[in-house]
């Protein structure tokens, strides 16, 4: 079988074939092939353990893949250094935020503004201004990132990814813990990103958000792909119902 | 520059300038160039541990390193001395880069323990390889400096290192490398998923830092003109560490602060002789016990409380 993904399509941003990622012997990723084209929201929902996070850190450089490839923009990643894939334009955040705590919310978007894209212009500390402003921060900027709520060092990982110049962004779980007002701004949030032409890779439980945003959904299920499609027609999908509701059985 | 900063600048120079010429005492100058030495390695074993957060017990060896390298350079082979300085840091800072190689895989505190045995496997090659190191009984002979008795000149020079090395410490901290550096601390993951090469970043450092280590080792050879294997010993490690955290480790005054004070307070205990080493760690775990951050953070936190601007750095 002639791999389809390996043919350079203009309109796949980020494509997985076969992927699989073991841990000794447990298989977390097994063989997942999708692809994401430019300008999607996709999400990737499936229950805790089903290999959700272990993707992104293979994407986006922490793990090794064991097999398969990760394509971006048609290049095989799946050997690059975390840094290497940053500046390639993925950014990312964490499920367990991990904003750097004791430098200030202006510093931390310096970071990104710094490293993560060749070629920085100056005037950087005025763009790490604006960025924060954007992600409605902009009064926090010398306060160290230690001083803010979840929910605001969860939108500061997000301006901090968004100052590397992503063209691909990784999301992990960046409504959980919010409270419902909180999870809407999210959403306006994310819309927002998206309309300045940057995909959206979604990892999330938070159902509202993944039926709101996404233009598809893949679901993972133990390491393995079990459906991906429209969000309407996912959800409908009985094998993806078995797996987050349980087996459905007849009355006795 | 902030102008606050320019007159700290301008007054530690002034204060450099005058003070050979109120104070004669030699001893008390002795003291003083001492204290610069340690001002020195406990601003690079800061930059090191306390900005950049890799763990480092064995600091004390580029310090050996570099001493021994310029002065079996200048004995032997009669290299002029500043040259056999500059050899000395150059030595002691590859070699700290080569060890800082296999610490990129490790967990953060796995890197204690490799410094620690480095630093003693050194200590027991000086002390072994008597052909050249001459064992225990050390090196002596070593050429001065500075014809003449006078410690003035050995005074001004160990200042002037100092002064630049902290003017130096100060320029990285403030660049985009230091930002880079802070990250690497924070939050290694997050700095490398951001862009930054956590680990070219971690080898440059460790080179500079053990580079200034080499180079101070050197000028403490040249200056006393006797070195023994002791020059390796963990207590001068504990000595560096203890000043930094005393003063504060990962602030900028703290490390000179701590030097300059444990060297007179070391002084003033000497009549406790061997309770020396047991008064030094009395005073790490009452200071980072009281205060966290060490006597510039304290002094930094009081003066938030009282409103007159202390600013974090």
């Amino acid at each position: 079988m002639a791999w389809r993904e390996e043919r350079v399509n203009n309109d796949v941003i980020l494509s997985l074939v076969q992927v699989t990622k073991t841990f000794g012997g447990l298989k977390a990723v097994n063989g997942v092939s999708f692809e994401v084209s430019k300008g999607e929201i996709v999400s990737l929902v499936g229950p805790n353990g089903s290999g959700k996070t272990t993707l992104f850190n293979c994407i986006s450089g922490i793990y090794t893949v064991n097999n398969g490839k990760i394509l971006f923009l048609g290049e095989n990643i799946s050997h690059f250094s975390p840094p290497r894939i940053c500046k390639m334009g993925i950014g990312r955040t964490f499920q367990v935020v991990r904003p750097f705590l004791r430098l200030t919310c202006l510093e931390n978007i310096l970071v990104g503004l710094y490293f993560g894209q060749e070629g920085q212009k100056k005037e950087s500390r005025r763009e790490g201004l604006r960025m924060l402003e954007f992600v409605g921060l902009g009064e926090k900027a010398s306060k160290p990132a230690m001083e803010l709520r979840l929910a605001e060092r969860k939108r500061l990982e997000i301006a901090r990814a968004l100052a590397t110049r992503p063209k691909l962004l990784l999301l992990d779980e960046v409504a959980a813990g919010l409270n419902e007002a909180e999870i809407q701004e999210m959403i306006r949030l994310l819309r927002q990103i998206h309309t300045q032409g940057i995909t959206l890779l979604v990892v999330e439980h938070v159902m509202s958000l993944v039926m709101d945003l996404s233009y598809r959904v893949v679901v993972l299920n133990e390491g393995k792909k079990i459906a991906d499609g429209l969000p309407e027609i996912v959800a409908n999908d009985q094998q993806v119902i078995n797996v987050y509701l349980g087996q459905s059985h007849d009355p006795p | 520059m902030k102008r606050s900063e320019f007159v700290i600048l301008i007054f530690s120079l002034c204060l450099i300038i005058v003070t050979p010429i109120f104070f004669r005492n030699e001893y008390f100058l002795h003291l003083l160039i001492l204290g610069a030495l340690f001002a020195q390695l406990a601003n690079y074993w800061n930059l090191l541990d306390g900005y950049m957060g890799l763990i480092n017990f064995g600091y004390a060896a580029y310090l050996g390193i570099g001493a021994y390298t310029s002065a079996l350079l200048s004995i032997h082979l009669s290299f002029p001395l500043p040259v056999c300085m500059l050899l000395g840091g150059l030595s002691a800072g590859i070699i700290g880069v080569l060890l800082t190689i296999p610490c990129l895989r490790m967990v953060t505190f796995s890197t204690a323990i490799v410094t620690l045995a480095f630093a003693e496997i050194a200590r027991i090659v000086a002390t072994s390889w008597t052909g050249l190191t001459k064992g225990e009984m050390g090196l002596w002979g070593i050429p001065s400096m500075f014809s003449g008795q006078s410690k003035i000149p050995f005074f001004y020079l160990a200042f002037s290192l100092l002064f630049a090395g902290a003017v130096v410490l100060r320029w990285i901290i403030r660049s985009r490398l230091g930002i880079a550096i802070l990250a690497v601390r924070e939050d290694e993951v997050a700095a490398i998923t951001s862009g930054v090469e956590a680990n070219q970043v971690k080898l440059l450092i460790s080179g500079i830092s053990c580079f200034v280590a080499g180079i101070t080792g050197a000028f403490y050879a040249h200056y006393i003109m006797t070195i023994t294997p002791g020059l390796f010993s963990i207590g001068y490690t504990i000595q560096i560490m203890t000043m930094s955290l005393f003063g504060g480790k990962g602030t900028f005054a703290g490390p000179i602060v701590g030097a300059f004070l444990l060297i007179l307070l070391g002084e003033g205990f000497r009549f406790m002789e061997d309770f020396r080493l047991l008064i030094y760690g009395l005073l790490i775990i009452g200071v980072v016990m009281a205060f966290p951050t060490g006597l510039v953070g304290a002094i930094d936190r009081v003066r938030r409380i009282l409103w007159l601007g202390g600013k974090r750095e």
